[in-house]
């Protein structure tokens, strides 16, 4: 069952050849627009953000974007192409169809990164009742909803062979606070249905966290790229950092570094029920001007006279390069 | 048209843990569909692992345990794979997992 195509390049607003950093940046701007957390109609929001993530997961994987460009220009493949977690493998006759995982059919069959799906193993000789596949399926999880833990409507589509009847079962996973990339749900009695009398297998959510304009995790830490200018790197400064839970006076030291990682402690995400969190870590980037005023670049060209850091031979020199 | 799944969900079922689950040894097995010297041996075979805090004297098992339990009753049901094979193919498994996650998310 080919599922349909998306059009990945139109949902981030960018050219079929865009670089990665344009891809990157589409991502930021439109993410910032349509989050969740800051759009007023939720609803829709929430929709067009789990579609620029899904847009982004692909595009900005080199990998997963060659994929992405051979199937579009070959929409044969298609056919008979493997089918990851939404399709059970296992069990062609039956059929699965989500809503609310925040991931796409398209995007389960070919770059969900695949799911095992345990065959059903158990058969009780007396009656040769087997119990159904475990099924697996990506779960898109806010970061914000993996602070705070949520609460979250799913409806699964099932094709039944045996009766050959459609059938939807709606119910919600509960998000704990703290969900890690990889960590599954487990949902009891919602995978494959079993044969001959025996009990239906259990569908495994597994926690991928969506990309976020302003952090990236790691288990439980939190990480933020955080942009400075050389004199900041060199003579230290204080500075406003967003975390998850509301910004923070960080004081950057003189003399650091650009890459230069400054970890906060407890300010990342909760770690089981102890209460503990894990760090929250900024990584520094020094970030250079492009276009400079000719005041700015007389106070650059008396810094190259009077710094003895790298100084060439032929220092005032002006070369160019080609 | 899609039915919308927040729609009338007030009244839906909640699974997932409010907070985390720990199974005793006889229901893990039973949930896996094992006996209980299975579960014991994989735990000696280093495949599972309980999430016993130092005061608890009996072993406990969360979701994810049961079901590595079930992954690995797959592999030998279906492969007829001996306990080095299902270690080595644990291990691999495990690696893909982690590579895969530093593919998307970059190392650190």
């Amino acid at each position: 069952m080919p599922s349909d195509f998306k059009d990945y390049y139109t949902t981030l607003g960018v050219a079929r050849d865009a670089s990665a950093v344009d891809i990157k940046q589409a991502f930021r701007k439109l993410a910032r627009e349509h989050h969740p957390d800051v759009a007023k109609d939720k609803f829709t929001a929430d929709e067009r953000f789990k579609a620029i993530n899904e847009a982004n997961e692909v595009l900005s994987d080199p990998v997963k974007r060659k994929k992405y460009d051979q199937l579009s220009a070959n929409p044969k493949m298609d056919e008979g192409a493997p089918h990851h977690a939404h399709y059970s493998q296992d069990a062609p006759d039956q059929r699965f169809h989500f809503d609310g995982t925040g991931f796409s059919d398209f995007f389960e069959q070919y770059f969900s990164g695949g799911g095992f799906n345990p065959r059903g193993q158990t058969h009780t000789r007396a009656s040769n009742a087997q119990r159904g596949n475990d099924i697996e399926s990506g779960f898109l999880v806010t970061l914000d909803e993996a602070m705070h833990g949520t609460v979250r409507s799913v409806s699964l589509q099932t094709l039944n062979p045996q009766t050959g009847q459609g059938e939807t079962r709606n119910f919600k996973v509960r998000i704990p606070p703290g969900a890690t990339n990889g960590r599954r749900i487990r949902v009891p009695g919602h995978g494959e249905l079993g044969y001959n009398g025996g009990s239906a297998g259990d569908l495994f959510l597994r926690v991928r966290h969506a990309a976020h304009p302003d952090f990236t995790s790691r288990d439980a830490d939190i990480y933020h790229e955080l942009d400075i200018a050389p004199w900041e790197a060199v003579l230290g400064t204080t500075v406003t950092v967003p975390t998850l839970d509301g910004s923070i006076r960080l004081r950057i030291p003189a003399n650091s570094e650009n890459g230069q990682k400054l970890r906060v402690r407890g300010r990342g995400l909760p770690k089981g029920k102890g209460g503990s969190r894990g760090d929250f870590f900024v990584i520094l980037q020094v970030q250079f001007p492009k276009n400079i005023s000719s005041d700015e670049r007389a106070l650059w060209e008396q810094l190259r006279d009077r710094s003895t850091l790298f100084r060439r031979q032929n220092q005032t020199e002006t070369s160019t390069t080609s | 048209m899609k039915p919308n799944p927040s729609e009338n969900a007030s009244d839906l079922p909640v699974y997932g843990e409010e907070t985390d689950t720990a199974y005793t040894i006889e229901v893990i097995a039973e949930l896996a569909n094992v006996d209980s010297k299975t579960v014991l041996r994989y735990q000696e075979a280093g495949f599972i692992r309980p999430v016993n805090t130092a005061d608890q004297a009996t072993s406990l098992f969360d979701e994810e345990c049961l079901r590595k339990l079930r992954h690995i009753e797959h592999l030998r049901a279906t492969c007829g794979v001996n306990d080095a094979g299902l270690k080595l193919i644990l291990e691999l498994l495990h690696e893909v997992e982690i590579l895969r996650q530093e593919q998307r998310l970059g190392p650190r």
